[in-house]
């Protein structure tokens, strides 16, 4: 699911929404603190399912916040708190109960800098799935389908086991991507 | 003067003065290092220094050969000891340490890098040797791996703490525990700076002579049991330095050579093995 929508931080948005839609993700009046001080103003959102939203903003006006409460990103960084509703099909993210690992398992982020791991390029593509305990014979094929996908495969196929950091920035942007 | 002119002759100073100190803090070194190369070199070349244990004083001949091992053993079994314990509570302190335990540990660390290493020799005797009764290659290792560490946790720390945020992040962000994400991605991420400060505290107590006074005790003997006295490089130069024998004199010098050496390829072999995998 890909996550992004438009908002204000300070000013609810009048939700757009389309009677028919199922709604994937809905946030409800998301207060953020980063100690005193308060980077989202009740910032609601509704996200559809199977469509791609889009979150447009000035620089520094809580996008990227925003997003990291969707799986609570921001439990990383001492100091911080969310207060208000993000349900994620119908329960609430934010919380106390909610198993961060699971979420943030159904929950992908792409971050603004392409942060490949020192590791080779068959391991950063295969350590979401290796994760998740999948066997030897599906990470290998996920690994090609996903390289394929994102147009790499040709360009990598055959040094999968070098360093990824040795890749271009723009080729590194395409392997987080996977 | 214009200004141009002003800022050559500043640069030229500037840069002059660095070479100065470059040259103060490395000649020293090098000279140290020759005047080892050159004493210890003829004694090093004396058939048998490798493979043989010491004759009696005044009796020509002999070599270091218990030495040799003893160092080996005492320091590999020290390592053991500290290497595994420290990474682990620099990871600890790197990973999880942000409150008043992680602050307590690092203030129990320091001090312990500020003290005398022959209060490490006291420690082993007092808890090792005096429990035991008998002087032992293994007190001596304990002394050592306690010295050894506060060097390799907070080397462990360091390397850790530089490895960026947004990898930690990248890996919690697809769903993997904080251990997983600790354990295969930033501990390899940091394994150079790791490795590279067991190394440091490895020759470091490799070079230690007052922790081994008494635990080691030193052994004339070729000894390879951990429970028994056993010598060591470091004693060999100690005992041997003293003596008013030209041939054992050399025999220090050489044992010096060796020890100075044995550090050096450690730390090269290591630092291939880091670039090896790292690649």
């Amino acid at each position: 699911m890909i996550a992004t929508a438009s908002m204000q931080t300070k000013v609810a948005p009048p939700p757009l929404r389309d009677v028919d839609a199922e709604i994937k993700l809905d946030a409800r009046h998301v207060d953020f603190f980063y100690g005193d001080f308060q980077a989202l103003h009740d910032a609601s959102l509704a996200v559809q399912a199977r469509k791609i939203t889009a979150l447009i903003g000035p620089s520094g006006c809580g996008k990227t916040t925003f997003l990291r409460v969707f799986n609570r990103m921001h439990d990383l960084v001492p100091g911080t708190r969310a207060s208000g509703e993000v349900l994620l099909d119908g329960h609430n993210v934010l919380s106390p109960d909610t198993d961060v690992i699971n979420l943030r398992r159904q929950v992908g982020m792409l971050f603004q800098r392409a942060n490949p791991f020192p590791k080779s390029i068959y391991d950063n593509v295969a350590y979401g799935p290796h994760i998740l305990g999948w066997s030897k014979i599906q990470i290998d094929q996920v690994v090609e389908e996903s390289l394929k996908d994102t147009g790499l495969w040709d360009e990598v196929k055959d040094r999968l086991r070098r360093s990824a950091l040795n890749l271009s920035g723009g080729q590194q942007q395409r392997l987080c991507r996977r | 003067m214009s200004l141009p002119l002003i800022r050559t002759l500043v640069d030229r100073l500037v840069g002059g003065l660095i070479v100065l100190c470059v040259s103060v803090a490395a000649i020293p070194v090098l000279v140290l290092l020759l005047f080892v190369l050159i004493n210890g070199l003829p004694g090093m070349l004396t058939p048998g220094f490798f493979t043989d244990p010491p004759y009696p004083q005044g009796v020509p001949g002999g070599g270091v050969l218990n030495a040799i091992i003893g160092t080996l053993e005492i320091v590999g079994i020290g390592s053991l000891l500290a290497v595994p314990v420290g990474a682990l509570i620099g990871i600890f302190l790197s990973e999880y340490g942000r409150n008043q335990v992680g602050n307590t540990v690092r203030f129990i660390s320091d001090v312990f890098t500020g003290l005398p290493s022959i209060a490490f020799g006291i420690f082993g005797y007092t808890v090792v040797v005096l429990t035991t009764h008998h002087f032992s290659a293994l007190s001596a290792s304990i002394a050592l791996a306690v010295l050894m560490l506060p060097v390799i946790l907070r080397a462990t720390e360091t390397a850790l703490v530089l490895v960026p945020n947004s990898l930690r992040e990248a890996g919690l962000a697809l769903g993997a525990p904080r251990w997983r994400v600790t354990l295969e991605i930033i501990v390899p991420a940091a394994l150079g700076g790791i490795v590279t400060g067991a190394l440091l505290a490895m020759a470091r107590a490799a070079g230690e002579t007052a922790p081994l006074l008494f635990t080691a005790f030193g052994n004339d003997i070729v000894q390879t049991n951990p429970w028994q006295p056993m010598g060591a490089l470091s004693l060999t130069i100690f005992r041997n330095a003293l003596v008013p024998y030209p041939n054992l004199q050399q025999q220090a010098w050489a044992a010096g050579l060796l020890l100075v050496a044995l550090v050096a390829a450690t730390n090269i072999l290591a630092r291939i093995y880091v670039r090896r995998i790292q690649r």
